[in-house]
């Protein structure tokens, strides 16, 4: 998933801290999931905005995989758009984003385009122009479960959670056994705003895309700069 | 008619001696080019550091001129052939680096390069033209480039490398080495000092990290060649200048870290100034004078990248190199040159009340003053903005705009909102708006007006007497 459209960042980032503790212990287990994301916007003027986009998520031990569902031939449309003459470009939309743990616990992230074979090394200080925030338990659980901690239990629907703060109202479904949302809705409380992430378990792909990236070229985030 | 003639008589001996007093008064030459360091940035990071009345380092500079920056064939122009135009004085195409300006840097729509090795035909595309930096060292004066990008990056490459396509680093790594079989020969004894990164185009595939797909070492040809060469900060700074006459230092196999992140992450990179400062020692040493360019490199990225705070962090350090330099060389004899190779689509927005922090959100002036808080100006959708934005951008953009409210937009990760969104990460373009040069000391008296940036090379050449 694009993690900066994550609905909770900034309101659980505040609080993780006080409930490392209750972080899970043991590795979450291996999932195939459809990402359906739905944006509405009122604005003042009379227009509505609405955008829909959805991703595929497979988490393995220790591997997260992301990729945006497209059209079909949308990569070759969207390059061909580019015009002859492009210095070099680096379509978000078209790659996916293969986020792994290393040996420092820390979360890292390569860009994988499929279309040209190439798997792009990205530096952290560039981790949010490839739209990821750095977080191994977003990646895998899409909602870090240590926010869930912050929010307050809906009376009569178990594994449902609320946080009211300021204008904003988060709601999350949680799907313990399998240990990520099946959705999060926000808003704001005139109305104007509202958010919905719909997940839910698919199949597992016939040949996982990570298992077959021998022979791509390797490059840098740098290769696609001036 | 013989008063007509006194006239042009007089004309022509005036011409003269401007000329005769403008030309040689430099032995050396310190070149600083700000990538992408377009006049906003230079606003953003006056009051980013010293307030909207401070003034950066740079506005020492005695004399202020205005660029002219498009290509041969690009009303934008990119790296390449904005920083060869001053080093040549030719108008080129993009891509194309210190080359004539017939030369294409496609063969129709394919560009001349093969991974980072060039394509670029042997002959029939057009010719090397030279440098400044081939020109001093012609002269036997000691030349040297600095740089916070990989050394064979444009902007570096440009001074002493000649391809018709930038991206055939490796290249233009081997153009710059002694021995490598594709020498420089207008280099002569090669350059005497090369700062920066890009150590991958110095070594072979076999090892880790490296893109030299010949095989070759390029650092063991460097050594061969009578180089000292280092690839850390600690190494770096126990470097004696008084004893070291040809330096080649990469720290990294990609450009160096920004400097926001070497700070903050204590890498082991040098800092611009500190490469600044042992380049001017190792290269002042010959008599005959010299000639240093000294890049902010990495300004552009993090403005390709929408990422305000970094572009202003490392503009600042090379504001702060350019300090430094004004602290060493005698102003008598050397000309400071400082200026950028192209604009970027940053602006400054709003009518925020002074002393608002320039990476922050617009204030509502008039809010602010009678509430005597800071209010927050608005959007027509209700939402407040930040300061800086840009006028196209690409990374992970959303559909709608943030409430930013309670966001930190002077985080060190935080992108600025864009007008025109493009799919690509880091595809934020250049402006295609002129740019400032500043300049001091020697020889600086015709740096004034607005030129077009291939005439910077003339007055260089003459201000040094080549």
């Amino acid at each position: 998933m694009n993690m900066s459209n994550n609905p909770l960042p900034r309101l659980g980032g505040l609080l993780a801290a006080a409930f490392c503790s209750l972080a899970a212990a043991a590795p979450a287990p291996d999932v195939n999931l459809l990402v359906e994301h739905e944006i509405t916007e009122k604005t003042s003027d009379g227009v509505t905005r609405q955008l829909h986009y959805a991703e595929r998520v497979y988490r393995r031990a220790g591997l997260v995989w992301i990729e945006r569902v497209l059209p079909p031939g949308a990569h070759d449309a969207a390059e061909h758009a580019h015009g002859d003459h492009e210095h070099k470009h680096l379509d978000l939309a078209a790659a996916a984003k293969l986020i792994t743990l290393d040996a420092d616990k820390l979360a890292r992230i390569k860009l994988v385009n499929t279309h040209d074979k190439v798997v792009i090394n990205v530096p952290s200080a560039e981790y949010g122009n490839v739209g990821f925030d750095g977080s191994w338990e977003n990646a895998v659980h899409l909602l870090d479960p240590k926010q869930l901690k912050t929010m307050q239990p809906i009376a009569g629907k178990a594994q449902n959670y609320q946080l009211k703060r300021a204008d904003t109202t988060v709601r999350v479904a949680w799907d313990a056994a399998g240990e990520f949302p099946r959705q999060v809705e926000s808003g704001n409380a005139s109305g104007t705003r509202h958010k919905l992430m719909r997940v839910r378990q698919t199949s597992a792909p016939a040949t996982t895309p990570w298992t077959t990236l021998q022979g791509y070229a390797q490059k840098e985030y740098s290769d696609y700069l001036d | 008619m013989q008063n007509k003639f006194k006239i042009c008589a007089l004309v022509a001996a005036l011409a003269s001696a401007t000329s005769a007093l403008a030309a040689g008064e430099a032995s050396n030459v310190i070149f600083f080019l700000g990538d992408g360091m377009g006049p906003t940035t230079i606003t953003a990071s006056r009051i980013y550091k010293y307030g909207e009345a401070g003034a950066l380092n740079m506005e020492a500079l005695k004399r202020t001129a205005r660029i002219k920056t498009y290509s041969k064939d690009a009303q934008t122009t990119d790296s390449a052939p904005s920083m060869a135009a001053y080093m040549t004085g030719v108008k080129m195409n993009n891509e194309v680096l210190s080359m004539s300006a017939d030369t294409s840097a496609y063969n129709g729509t394919t560009p001349y390069v093969s991974g980072a090795n060039s394509t670029c035909p042997a002959t029939g595309n057009g010719t090397a033209v030279s440098t400044l930096l081939e020109l001093s060292k012609a002269a036997g004066k000691a030349v040297g480039a600095v740089t916070t990008t990989r050394i064979t990056h444009a902007t570096p490459a440009a001074t002493y490398a000649h391809i018709c396509h930038r991206d055939g680093e490796n290249d233009i790594a081997a153009q710059v080495v002694p021995g490598s079989g594709k020498f420089n020969s207008a280099l002569g004894s090669g350059v005497d000092v090369l700062l920066g990164g890009g150590s991958k185009f110095f070594i072979p595939t076999t090892t880790t990290g490296g893109k030299r797909t010949d095989g070759q070492d390029l650092t063991a040809l460097l050594k061969t060649a009578g180089y000292t060469y280092v690839n850390t900060g600690t190494a770096f700074n126990s470097i004696n200048p008084a004893t070291t006459s040809k330096l080649v230092g990469l720290f990294n196999l990609d450009h160096l870290n920004y400097e926001l992140d070497r700070v903050k992450n204590s890498v082991d990179e040098p800092s611009l100034a500190d490469m600044t400062e042992k380049a001017i020692k190792i290269l002042s040493k010959n008599s005959k004078g010299y000639f240093l360019m000294v890049e902010g490199g990495r300004i552009d990225h993090a403005l390709h990248g929408t990422n305000a705070k970094r572009a202003l962090e490392d503009t600042i350090a090379f504001d702060d190199a350019i300090k430094r330099a004004l602290s060493l060389a005698d102003l008598k004899n050397t000309l400071i040159v400082v200026t950028a190779d192209h604009d970027h689509t940053m602006t400054i927005n709003g009518y925020s009340h002074k002393g608002n922090p320039i990476l922050g959100k617009v204030t509502d002036i008039t809010q602010t003053t009678v509430q005597g808080k800071r209010v927050l100006a608005k959007a027509a959708d209700s939402l407040p903005y930040t300061a800086l934005v840009f006028g196209n951008g690409g990374g992970p953009r959303k559909a709608t705009r943030d409430d930013l409210t309670s966001v930190d937009t002077a985080a060190d990760d935080y992108l600025q909102e864009v007008g025109v969104v493009l799919g690509s990460a880091g595809s934020e373009t250049h402006g295609g708006g002129d740019v400032m040069l500043m300049s001091t000391g020697a020889g600086n008296a015709t740096f004034k007006g607005t030129m077009v940036n291939t005439k910077v090379f003339g007055l260089v050449k003459s201000a040094l007497g080549l």
